[in-house]
């Protein structure tokens, strides 16, 4: 029945959405840009797409960085576009696409502070989606305890997850590991991976793993125990979704990483989203698209 | 911690209206069996001595109402799908307004029905005994139902269809076709209606 009262609050911004997912950059598109031979050659190519004037507005030299954070800016537009339009409860799904952002911000800002840097210096490398008020007073607390008091209770943040006891540089994998599903599998997996080489501990690593997604809870405790690659391949194939991506490559076609593969599962999921009507996902898998394009332009930039 | 089982606004009043119903229902209902009372709720009553134009002017009011209602529905779920599509596929605009035609249509029938039931009804009859007036308001319930629900289906096949247009241009005719058979169900509902019309003699 969602269908008969949807589009009485949302039925303009699922169009507006599908229209900006239509502006998507296609293969013809890449094509072009990975011929090109300088970022010029690749300006000219992107005032062609959906991005049109946005690059040759600036008159600074143009830097991969410059475009990443040109590109950057230019979701950030789209979003809050779409943000300002929404009434609830779409506007707190928007809120809460949002929050990951936000862990990523206050991660990246206690760990400066730790490291006794300037604010300002941290500030300008923040995502700008997922910017909160109190994001430069974050710099003025000496303490976790303090932070969390003065600053990240009155964040959207403070009323979900964040408690004062569990502020320091691993909890915050846990944080982050709360809030997707498949995203969840995918972090397992890769904290597994990478942990191999450093001294955390099967019973550290398993309090890192996120507590939903189609892994838990007995993909989790096997991949708790295992100790190399060959393990985290054999519990891997106990489910097809990740089989596929574990399996060894074809020696002739390159070797394509771990992470190119989730990357790869990840956009198969999110343009499935489209294939429905009136429901939230297309939101979310519109945002996702848009970040794996500005990286795979940056890409082809470099 | 009641309060907190009811986390908002809405559900505490729909609960809270529903238990009201719900009690009155049932304390007007024992006072009738325990004062003995029961033969003051008389249905046969009822029936026989209301006047068999209020049956039939029912029928009108719920032809024209619930077609409309139909109608609206099914154009606003269009209409935003339109208007959310045609910001980035500004080409879409004026096909689209079929759809909008076609919900349209829904209420148009609606009012002629209203209008065939006004006129075919006569006032000259005085007798109480007229079963056809239960004719009109069943014709007006057919009528009515039927647009609501064909109101409902245009408006939700023209939101695909608007949105499937803004990224591929030829779907559009094709999902128009499925537009046309769920207008079909509402000119259904005006046949029966029409029937149902046909053999009523009000009063002698």
């Amino acid at each position: 029945m969602a269908e008969l009262s949807f589009n009485k609050d949302h039925g303009y911004l699922e169009g507006l959405v599908r229209g900006m997912k239509a502006g998507i950059l296609t293969d013809t598109d890449y094509h072009n840009l990975a011929q090109c031979d300088t970022l010029d050659d690749m300006k000219l190519h992107l005032q062609s797409t959906d991005y049109g004037k946005m690059l040759s507005s600036s008159e600074e030299d143009l830097t991969v960085s410059l475009v990443d954070s040109k590109l950057r800016e230019n979701l950030v537009t789209e979003f809050s576009c779409l943000r300002s339009n929404a009434l609830p409860p779409l506007s707190n799904f928007l809120d809460y696409i949002t929050y990951s952002y936000m862990i990523d911000n206050v991660v990246m800002l206690i760990t400066g502070a730790l490291k006794q840097r300037d604010v300002a210096e941290v500030l300008p490398r923040c995502h700008p989606l997922g910017a909160f008020d109190q994001m430069a007073a974050v710099g003025i607390a000496r303490t976790p305890t303090e932070l969390y008091s003065a600053i990240l209770v009155d964040t959207p943040l403070g009323r979900e997850a964040v408690s004062d006891t569990n502020l320091d540089e691993m909890e915050a994998e846990i944080l982050r590991s709360k809030l997707f599903k498949f995203e969840a599998d995918r972090r397992a997996f890769i904290i597994t991976v990478n942990s191999f080489g450093t001294d955390l501990s099967g019973a550290d690593r398993s309090v890192l793993y996120p507590s939903c997604g189609k892994l838990y809870p007995e993909g989790l405790q096997l991949l708790a125990r295992a100790e190399d690659h060959e393990q985290v391949k054999a519990v891997a194939d106990c489910y097809p979704g990740y089989k596929i991506i574990f399996d060894d490559p074809e020696p002739e076609s390159g070797c394509k990483t771990l992470e190119d593969r989730f990357f790869e599962q990840e956009v198969k999921l999110n343009t499935l989203a489209f294939l429905q009507q009136f429901h939230f996902g297309v939101f979310y898998s519109y945002i996702k698209l848009k970040e794996q394009e500005s990286r795979n332009i940056v890409w082809i930039a470099e | 911690m009641l309060l907190e089982c009811m986390m908002n606004g809405h559900a505490i009043l729909y609960t809270g209206v529903t238990l009201a119903f719900w009690s009155t229902i049932l304390i007007v209902g024992t006072c009738y069996t325990i004062f003995d009372l029961g033969f003051r709720f008389d249905v046969a009553w009822f029936l026989t001595e209301t006047s068999p134009f209020m049956w039939a002017n029912l029928g009108i009011g719920l032809a024209i109402s619930l077609s409309v209602v139909g109608a609206a529905w099914g154009i606003y779920i269009t209409g935003s799908s339109i208007i959310g599509g045609g910001v980035k596929a500004p080409r879409i605009k004026t096909k689209n307004l079929v759809s909008i035609i076609f919900c349209e249509a829904v209420a148009i029938y609606g009012i002629i029905m209203a209008i065939v039931i006004n006129m075919a009804e006569s006032f000259s009859g005085t007798t109480p005994e007229t079963i056809g007036a239960r004719n009109y308001q069943a014709a007006g319930l057919t009528v009515g139902f039927s647009n609501l629900f064909c109101g409902i289906c245009v408006g939700i096949v023209g939101s695909g269809a608007a949105l499937a247009d803004a990224q591929n241009g030829s779907l559009f005719v094709k999902i128009l076709i499925v537009e046309i058979f769920g207008s079909a169900i509402g000119l259904f509902g005006v046949i029966v209606a029409i029937l149902q019309t046909s053999k009523v003699k009000m009063g002698d």
